[in-house]
């Protein structure tokens, strides 16, 4: 079920009713009846994938626990639910791609049209909570968090729905107590978690699908294009799918606030970050931290083998998003700029923050060409004619209507210029500061754009691909 | 339960201008006349004396002028009417045509393949809906329940800007025709043509050859059972046009129209220029590359009267 469609509004006041009229004993049982029935809602038989690796997790977490003290046991149990996660995420998101690289290396003729690999589909938010069920294990295995002996418990820590199919991705000490908690519905959980929904759907519905039209319109065919366009459409995508996946993650985040849950805050402004390594602090916070405590820490940190640590962190990072060449490229190329950043840092802090904003996001901009391209083609093809019949004219030929531009433009700036106000502290605080009328007409203002410059083709979530 | 009435009245209060200006809006908006609730309120006032009826999509809307028709005639077709449309108008309402005696339906390249349901023109099927009380089961669609979302938010705010003054009836008559007195500057160009041409190939679709063929068969036979008959007719189109249509659906539709008419029904006329001898069409009788003009129009209703009337008197 897309947040931004006819039957999530639906939904979710009938959720919010039955999760606080029904005793405490009740709830969880409903939340995941909830959260089942929000995920078949895209495709009923994927809920099996989810049913099998929660049980083998439940399971493998109660028997690490069991074994404290037998380090081999405890292993094994950690390997086996591994395996179970990554089996299937390697079954239905890399097969066709590996099968397909070692037909090219080696000359194998490739699975027919009509075989089970060429057809696979991948179940959606599978990279997510495959990525928050490991972190469930690991966390056991660390001895950093109890085994969960309440089935219900673990399995909406897994399921819960709100950031079920694109995160945040939760950690076990953060998620798991919550849903033990008993809770009240309160007019201020409601009302901030209202907010950040709205302010979600402006970004997603507002400025994210409106950006999308003029994007996809040259990166679908780019060899139409050369010069500012393939520039614009490029700076374009990079708003476009900040306004995208972090307008999912505060809509995932203000579901759970009405229900009284509290969410990982996943993005904290990231193009306004003034280096490489500051904005993967602040892009997808909650994946970039899954893989510096799981991969980068593990393999060494900063302490040795600095570059092949943060190599291998961003290549994997980046098939992580999408079993294709170009992701992988991106996530190299986000690694050596993060290289970089380490031996850059004394120079970039001596210039004007303006300045080391714009070259921070010149270069992770750079980067998106390759993730939003179709094919390395493509990507090569834009990078090469960037420069190439520099004429501003150029832009009408995107095939958009030219009212398009002005209200994309006008809700970026509109977007940026919020969050640049609310900079440094949060939504919450600037919202309790404004006076009663300040927010009567923001509020307002808020609702009439999103009806009025939104786009209603409930479109997808970028991040659901993943 | 008390915090819960106190955040529905707060966030009533709170958000009452949005609120407020929605409901006039939407209010004003179902005060407008579009083409089809212009279109449906002059059939109403003709139906009883209506004896041929015209079906179709935009190639009859501009093609065919009933007042150039011996018999007193009403034009039903629209923009992008495709046959399952055209079944559904004629389950609504052949009942309360006593004195109908013919239909003319639109016979294009897209007759068979497009479906205004699922297609780029889908936005058109809530004002079937509402207009035409027409059911054609969309499921829940807020543009069937509310006029904003009908003309969608952009446009109706554009509406409320311009004082609703928006006209949205230009050039529809009283009998339903659409009225294009010339063509514009460069409507006709070569890059037109086949820019249309492939825009129009690539909304035909193999899965609605099914629906359509089905939406026709059910026409002959609704109309075989009220001794009703039925002309099949092609407007001319412009050549440049024709020479950018995809061959294979040009041959496909042939075959599709070969197999549903011939023998179904003792009563059905096929007009195209394959099969009868169509007078001379030029430049000056088309609006664009496939649509006729006012002139064109009377041209090309004149002809097709003719042959209505020889048969009527045979």
């Amino acid at each position: 079920m897309l947040f931004n469609s006819i039957a999530f509004v639906i939904f979710f006041p009938v959720v919010i009713a039955g999760y606080f009229l029904l005793p405490s004993k009740y709830r969880n049982a409903f939340l995941l009846l909830s959260s089942c029935y929000f995920y078949m809602y895209f495709n009923p038989v994927y809920i099996l994938i989810l049913a099998y690796t929660i049980a083998v997790d439940f399971y493998a977490g109660i028997q690490i626990e069991k074994n404290i003290g037998h380090r081999s046991k405890q292993k094994k149990w950690l390997y086996a639910s591994l395996v179970a996660n990554l089996g299937a995420l390697a079954f239905f998101k890399y097969a066709a791609f590996i099968l397909a690289n070692f037909s090219l290396l080696f000359h194998w003729s490739m699975p027919p049209s009509n075989s089970i690999f060429a057809n696979i589909v991948l179940p959606i938010g599978l990279s997510f909570h495959t990525f928050q069920a490991i972190s469930y294990t690991v966390e056991v295995y660390r001895g950093k968090q109890k085994a969960e002996r309440n089935w219900l418990v673990y399995s909406l820590y897994v399921m819960f729905f709100p950031q079920l199919v694109a995160g945040p991705i939760e950690r076990p000490q953060k998620l798991l107590h919550q849903f033990k908690e008993h809770h009240v519905f309160t007019y201020d959980n409601f009302s901030m978690g209202m907010k950040w929904i709205l302010w979600g759907l402006f970004k997603k519905m507002v400025v994210a699908d409106n950006l999308s039209t003029i994007v996809d319109a040259v990166y679908q065919h780019p060899q139409n294009y050369q010069g500012y366009t393939l520039i614009i459409a490029t700076i374009l995508f990079a708003f476009q799918i900040y306004g995208d996946f972090s307008g999912y993650s505060d809509i995932a985040r203000g579901t759970a606030r009405v229900l009284g849950f509290d969410l990982i805050i996943n993005f904290n402004m990231p193009y306004f970050s003034k280096s490489f390594s500051e904005f993967w602090r602040r892009w997808h916070i909650s994946l970039s931290s899954w893989f510096k405590e799981y991969v980068y820490i593990p393999l060494g940190g900063n302490q040795k083998w600095f570059f092949r640590n943060v190599f291998v962190t961003f290549a994997l990072s980046g098939l992580w998003h999408g079993a294709n060449h170009t992701f992988l490229v991106w996530g190299i190329l986000n690694g050596l700029l993060v290289f970089a950043n380490k031996y850059m840092n004394p120079w970039f802090a001596k210039l004007p923050a303006i300045l080391a904003i714009i070259i921070t996001f010149i270069g992770i901009d750079f980067c998106w060409i390759f993730f939003r391209a179709a094919t390395m083609h493509d990507a090569f093809y834009i990078i090469g004619n960037l420069f190439n019949n520099l004429q501003l004219s150029s832009l009408l030929q995107i095939p958009v209507e030219r009212h398009l531009w002005l209200i994309s433009g006008a809700m970026l700036l509109l977007m940026l210029g919020i969050e640049w106000f609310v900079k440094d502290s949060n939504l919450s605080d600037r919202w309790h500061e404004a006076k009663p009328v300040q927010r009567i007409v923001f509020l307002n203002f808020l609702l009439f754009i999103i009806l009025f410059f939104g786009v209603f083709e409930h479109r997808t979530f970028i991040y659901f691909q993943f | 339960m008390a915090a819960i009435k106190k955040i529905l009245i707060r966030l009533l209060l709170v958000t009452s201008p949005f609120w407020a200006f929605c409901c006039y809006l939407e209010y004003k908006l179902n005060g407008i006349e579009n083409s089809y609730s212009y279109k449906m309120k002059e059939f109403v006032a003709n139906e009883k004396a209506s004896e041929i009826l015209v079906l179709g999509n935009s190639e009859m809307l501009k093609g065919l002028n009933p007042s150039y028709l011996t018999s007193k005639g009403f034009n039903m077709a629209h923009v992008s009417q495709t046959y399952s449309i055209d079944e559904k108008i004629l389950e609504s309402y052949l009942d309360s045509m006593p004195n109908l005696h013919t239909i003319i339906l639109g016979l294009s390249y897209l007759s068979f393949g497009e479906n205004l349901e699922t297609g780029e023109e889908a936005w058109r099927t809530a004002f079937y809906e509402k207009h035409y009380k027409l059911n054609l089961n969309q499921g829940f669609e807020l543009k069937n329940y509310a006029a904003i979302f009908r003309y969608t938010p952009y446009e109706s705010l554009k509406i409320f800007l311009s004082g609703f003054k928006t006209n949205l009836t230009n050039g529809f008559q009283p009998n339903g025709y659409l009225l294009v007195p010339a063509n514009e500057k460069g409507a006709l160009a070569d890059t037109n043509a086949e820019e249309r041409a492939t825009a129009h190939t690539l909304g035909l679709k193999e899965k609605n050859i099914k629906n359509s063929t089905e939406a026709l068969g059910q026409i002959i036979q609704m109309l075989a059972q009220k001794n009703i008959s039925l002309w099949l007719v092609t407007p001319p189109l412009m050549k440049n046009y024709e020479g950018y249509l995809d061959r294979k659906w040009v041959v496909e539709n042939q075959h599709l129209l070969d197999s549903i008419v011939k023998n179904t029904m003792p009563r059905a006329f096929v007009v195209t220029p394959e099969t009868v001898n169509y007078p001379s069409f030029s430049a000056n009788d088309f609006s664009d590359v496939n649509h006729l003009n006012e002139s064109g129009a009377q041209k090309f209703t004149r002809y097709i009267d003719s042959l209505i009337e020889i048969q009527v008197t045979q």
